[in-house]
């Protein structure tokens, strides 16, 4: 529906979109003015002819008619076919246009605190809703305004013909009922395909059945009867709903269609019943057609205006759903210059004071007062059982999650209020799993973009050719889960500043995960380095162990310190250390 | 094409021919109708300007009640066929895509092979597009329509003048190659895979836009870079697109001409072979502008079909290609006595070699540890003594009471169901479970947060449910192995992302409950050999070690490697310890 607000919206996104070729626009706005011109200029033509036919019937007069409308229908050909090749343009343009709004924005997502399967299937579907609707922002309006002149240039001409009843019945009856017909021709249904309980839900069951990577366990478990069940009920009200839409509206329409129907057929009747008409024939046919040719620009003129409806509401989707998503950095302040130099004494230096988080729907604190202070060079280890709060801790060091009390302070700096950019040369992160961008070359992969020192690539993997692309079914190089994460890591060492890894050898065999430590402590002399792993054995490597339980930091020390004295660190040592110690003794 | 797909669409197509015959025989009297209707609109009009050139109006009215007539009938026709359409699809939509997913749900994927499945499963998504066999039957009987239609048409034609359909027809040959030809680049524009600009794209626009791209981004500050390598790309990909839509918008518009200047051209012909009068002008030129659209649009409609039948056709291959047979698992009842691999390989289709020449034998009750290095074929092996995969050489047996090891698994990916938590963990049984075994089986994998939340908690964060940990899903994923009562247990890394208090409950519990059971575990932490009663360590495609651990630490192999890495420092503080308690 067209509303005020739709209106509204659709400004607000042309504004969004600025930066159009203007000869394009130009063209297309232009050529929306020729073509329905020329139809009714042909229309004319063909009128003639059979006038002229009627007339004279002279062969000679006939044939040089006929080869005049020859000429205008390949004129207007050409006319429509540059107006295509402009609207091909136009989108291919837009495409890029369109894209690059939504790259833009996604940037400036809220991390989620939860990982919703959903997540990325409905920014997709919003995304590729926002493409349809700047391809066809001045496509649309070009219609309309084809339409709209169609319609006043049939009625000019036929109302040449002084047919009084004519002009009454199709400004009376055919044109309101043609604008109902085209109002209900669309429906907004795919807008509800995106947003409703059972298209979310269907989405979730399909994704899930077709994931090949837990096709085993499905497998296994015998749970495709359960799955499949879930995605037809959802389907299968889908499909109802649709239905019932459908129906509704061919019912209106096949009434409207009858009346409208009966009206050319009552007006035709009157024409050819009135004696006056009958001596030219050219000029009922052109009543005729153009009556048709009117029901149809009236439908599609509200089709047009009806599609408007619809875009914006893409629009106003996209947008809100960015705005919801949107971190507000309002709060942000950046240092000034001599602050920033004050604080560079504190070179490399990690400064949690009393950080507190709370989920927002959360009753219960995450991170309870948590103060630590890391300088250069130091490598802890932060062990805990699960839910402690490790990611979390991780995520507010990182800056992606603000502390709900207290701060923390990397060289002086708070990094929730710094940009992306300035976050880089303070960090580098390791996740549990790598994320590898496929069709670029893996050289590119490690680099994302930053200047790196090649001799550590050498150290880590000799002999590897580095500018193969990543992606087996691009033609390029497929790569094992061991050397992914691998790869992780040396993206993660050729970075600069602090070295955070959550979990990184989780799915290494010892071997690797041992060759991992090792190289990751030799590459990182004067680094702080963060790292969480359920592996106590590996903790004893590294300077200090921060024992973390229920969001709080109930032990710190070297770990040969905390082994001497009873805690959860020398527990949790020992529950592992006692099945190593009791198979070694089978021996 | 193999038997069962084709079978599965000839099928479809059967069953619904079975089913709605009432439905199908009203479409194929509107058929007849809809094709009859312009050739009488056409015919009435010449007569009608006959009548009035002549000056007799008698038969005026009656022939306007019957134009009125043909004018309903075409309403009412389009509105029959709308609705029948509908209610095909209302029956039939998503019954073939149902049928193929649960077919690739029934086939074990490489996870190497997601990227490749994917690109697929496009083709698939619009070959399966909601109830394309419902459209594909209407495509058929549309194109009955038009067919019948030019039929209609051109014996109209013919009672003007022999030469029109002549012409019409030396016309289309020309032409005929044209639309094929624009059709084809259309086909392959929608079908995408056929440019690799598109699939690197898509693929890079893919790992842009995830969770996993916007953490990183917004740490590591490459947004810019991404951005710019992403715009290079796609201006690449873009210049190659509106090179082909440019070819498809060109050779569309000289078909569109072609059909606009025809008639002209026709009559113009007839003219100069013919003295034809107006009333037969009028219908010379009303069936030229009936006939040229409707042969394009048979040509469209056959190639449409065409290119449904296609992707069909891509989806059965694809289907054949990667569905490596599980016959076992399907059909298997109790839990077998042993089961036995000699020589087995394995190999994807046109792949190398997974796996060679492995030998195995598992007894009931025992515990099997996998271990070996990262990407040995560790899974794979898992699948082939599970019955997941068939080898490609060698065989597995089972003794002959049974036909299959029936059991449950938990793997490393596991479901994370965004339902309750009773649906979490009873979401493979067949018959109903009652709360307790849900209770005892949540309790073995130690989710006791889950009974104390109660089991209709939510777990959908949308929808107001709760949101837990990744360690408390990793429990509610062993519940759902523990929750039935017989057969092989599978544990993939069920200790990954456990704490190591919790990795030790597990152990324990797993022995308590279970010790009459097969349980196959995986796992990187050595600690899991406590409980085996038989290890195999997997390396380079083949079983290099087997035995218990005492057995395979004095052959000093890769195990012995991997427990000694592993053992290092716990040991080295034991004796620590030792040393120090004895001073």
């Amino acid at each position: 529906m067209l509303t005020k607000g739709n209106w509204r919206h659709l400004l607000q996104y042309y504004n969004f979109i600025k930066g159009y070729k203007s000869w394009l626009v130009l063209a297309l706005i232009l050529l929306s003015i020729v073509v329905p011109v020329f139809e009714v200029w042909i229309l004319n033509a063909t009128k003639d002819i059979i006038n002229q036919f009627n007339n004279s019937n002279n062969r000679e007069d006939m044939l040089s008619y006929l080869k005049l409308l020859f000429i205008l229908v390949a004129i207007s050909a050409v006319v429509n076919w540059i107006l295509a090749l402009v609207i091909a343009l136009n989108n291919s343009a837009n495409e890029e246009k369109s894209k690059l709004i939504v790259l833009d924005n996604f940037i400036k997502h809220k991390l989620s605190e939860h990982d919703t399967f959903d997540f990325q299937q409905r920014f997709n579907l919003i995304r590729y809703g926002l493409n349809n609707c700047v391809e066809g922002f001045f496509v649309i309006i070009s219609g309309l305004i084809s339409s709209l002149i169609k319609v006043i240039v049939l009625l000019a001409t036929v109302s040449l013909l002084n047919n009084v009843m004519l002009i009454v019945l199709l400004i009376i009856f055919v044109i309101p009922i043609s604008i109902i017909r085209g109002y209900i021709n669309r429906s907004s249904l795919i807008l509800d395909w995106i947003n409703s309980y059972n298209a979310i839900k269907s989405r979730y069951y399909k994704g899930l059945l077709l994931n090949t990577s837990i096709v085993s366990e499905i497998l296994m478990n015998k749970s495709s009867k359960f799955m499949f069940g879930k995605w037809n009920q959802h389907m299968s009200e889908i499909n109802q709903r649709d239905y019932k839409a459908g129906v509704k509206q061919f019912n209106l329409s096949l009434l409207l269609g009858i009346l409208l129907a009966s009206l050319i057929t009552i007006y035709i009747a009157n024409v050819v019943l009135s004696q006056e008409i009958i001596a030219n024939p050219g000029d009922l046919f052109l009543i005729v057609t153009a009556a048709v040719l009117i029901i149809m620009s009236c439908e599609n003129l509200f089709s047009q205006i009806q599609m408007i409806g619809f875009q914006s509401n893409q629009y106003r989707m996209f947008k809100d759903y960015i705005v919801s998503q949107t971190n507000e950095r309002s709060n942000s302040k950046h240092l000034t210059a001599s602050e920033l130099e004050a604080d560079k004494k504190d070179d490399r230096d990690l400064q949690i004071n009393n950080l507190s988080y709370r989920f927002q729907n959360g009753s219960k604190l995450v991170l309870d007062d948590i103060t630590l202070r890391l300088s250069s060079g130091e490598k802890i280890a932060i062990v805990g059982p699960n839910g402690a709060g490790k990611t979390t801790l991780y995520h507010c060091m990182m800056g992606l999650l603000e502390p709900t009390a207290g701060t923390v302070q990397i060289n002086g700096l708070h990094p929730h209020q710094l940009s992306p950019e300035e976050r880089a040369s303070l960090f580098s992160p390791v996740f549990q799993s790598t994320h590898l961008y496929k069709g670029i070359s893996i050289m590119d992969n490690l680099k994302v973009g930053r200047e790196i020192d090649y001799a550590m690539i050498d150290a880590m993997f000799k002999d590897y050719d580095y500018d193969q692309l990543y992606g087996g079914h691009l033609g390029g190089v497929e790569l094992s889960g061991g050397q992914i994460q691998k790869l992780g890591i040396l993206k993660g060492l050729l970075g600069k500043g602090i070295l955070i890894l959550d979990e990184p050898t989780a799915s290494l065999d010892p071997m690797a995960e041992q060759e991992v430590v090792t190289m990751l402590l030799r590459q990182t002399r004067d680094r702080i380095v963060i790292l969480t792993t359920h592996r106590m054995g590996i903790t004893l490597q590294f300077d200090r162990v921060i024992v973390l339980n229920q969001g709080r930091i109930v032990q710190d020390g070297s770990p040969q310190q905390l082994l001497q004295i009873e805690g959860l660190f020398k527990e949790m040592f020992e529950s592992q250390g006692q099945i190593y110690k009791q198979l070694s003794e089978v021996e | 094409m193999e038997q069962e797909p084709k079978r599965l669409f000839t099928g479809q197509i059967r069953e619904l021919i079975n089913k709605k015959k009432g439905l199908i025989s009203l479409i194929l009297i509107i058929a007849i109708v809809d094709s009859a209707i312009p050739v009488v609109q056409v015919s009435i009009l010449g007569y009608l300007v006959m009548q009035l050139i002549s000056g007799v109006k008698s038969d005026v009215a009656l022939f306007l009640v019957i134009y009125l007539f043909t004018y309903f009938a075409q309403h009412f026709s389009a509105y029959c066929k709308n609705k029948a359409q509908l209610k095909l699809k209302l029956d039939f939509a998503h019954k073939l895509e149902e049928e193929v997913i649960q077919k690739v749900a029934k086939t074990s994927l490489n996870t190497r092979l997601q990227p490749k499945f994917n690109d697929s499963f496009t083709a698939v998504q619009n070959a399966l597009s909601p109830g394309q066999i419902s459209n594909m039957i209407v495509l058929m009987i549309e194109s009955l329509i038009i067919l019948l239609t030019v039929i209609f048409i051109t014996i109209n034609l013919m009672s003007v003048s022999i030469v029109a359909p002549l012409i019409v027809l030396i016309l289309l040959i020309f032409v005929f190659p044209l639309q094929i030809k624009a059709n084809n680049i259309y086909r392959d524009r929608v079908l995408f895979g056929h440019i690799r600009e598109q699939n690197i794209i898509s693929a890079l626009e893919n790992d842009i836009f995830s969770r996993q791209g916007f953490i990183e981004m917004n740490i590591m500050g490459y947004y810019g870079w991404i951005k710019n390598i992403w715009l290079n790309k796609f201006r690449a990909f873009r210049k190659i697109k509106t090179k082909e839509e440019i070819k498809l918008q060109s050779l569309n518009h000289l078909l569109s001409t072609f059909w606009h200047v025809s008639p002209v051209l026709v009559v113009l012909i007839v003219m100069f072979t013919n003295q034809i009068s107006l009333s037969q002008l009028v219908i010379l030129f009303g069936s030229m502008y009936y006939l040229i659209p409707r042969i394009f649009s048979a040509v469209e409609t056959f190639t449409q079909l065409q290119h449904s039948l296609g992707l069909f056709r891509k989806v059965i291959a694809f289907m054949d290609e990667h569905t490596p047979t599980a016959k076992h698992v399907l059909h298997r009842a109790t839990e077998p006595q042993f089961i036995k691999g000699s020589n087995i390989s394995f190999a994807y289709p046109d792949q190398k070699n997974i796996l060679s020449n492995v030998n195995f034998k598992l007894n009931k009750g025992d515990v099997v540890c996998i271990v070996g290095e990262n990407g040995s074929g560790k899974s794979t092996l898992v699948k082939l003594i599970t019955g997941l995969l068939d080898p490609s050489e060698g065989m597995v047996e089972f003794d002959e009471r049974c036909k299959v090891p029936q059991g449950s698994a938990f793997f490393q990916n596991f479901i994370k169901l965004e339902e309750t938590i009773r649906d979490n963990v009873a979401i493979g049984t067949e018959n109903h479970v009652s709360d307790e075994q849900i209770y005892k089986a949540l309790k073995a994998a130690k989710g006791d947060f889950a009974i104390e939340s109660g089991l209709d908690t939510l777990l959908d964060v949308d929808l107001g449910g709760i949101n837990i940990s990744g360690g408390q899903w990793q429990r509610l994923g062993l519940a759902r192995t523990f929750i039935k009562e017989n057969g092989i247990i599978i544990l993939d890394e069920p200790t990954a992302s456990l704490d190591p208090l919790a990795e030790i409950e597990l152990y324990t519990s797993v022995i308590d409950k279970y010790s009459d059971r097969t349980i196959i575990l995986v796992s990187h932490r050595l600690t899991a050999t406590l409980l085996a009663d038989q290890i195999l360590v997997v390396s380079e495609g083949g079983i290099t070690e087997v035995g218990t651990h005492q057995q395979l630490m004095k052959q000093e192999g890769l195990y012995h490697n991997f427990f000694n890495v592993q053992a290092m420092p716990y040991l080295n503080y034991y004796r620590d310890k030792k040393r120090l308690e004895a001073n």
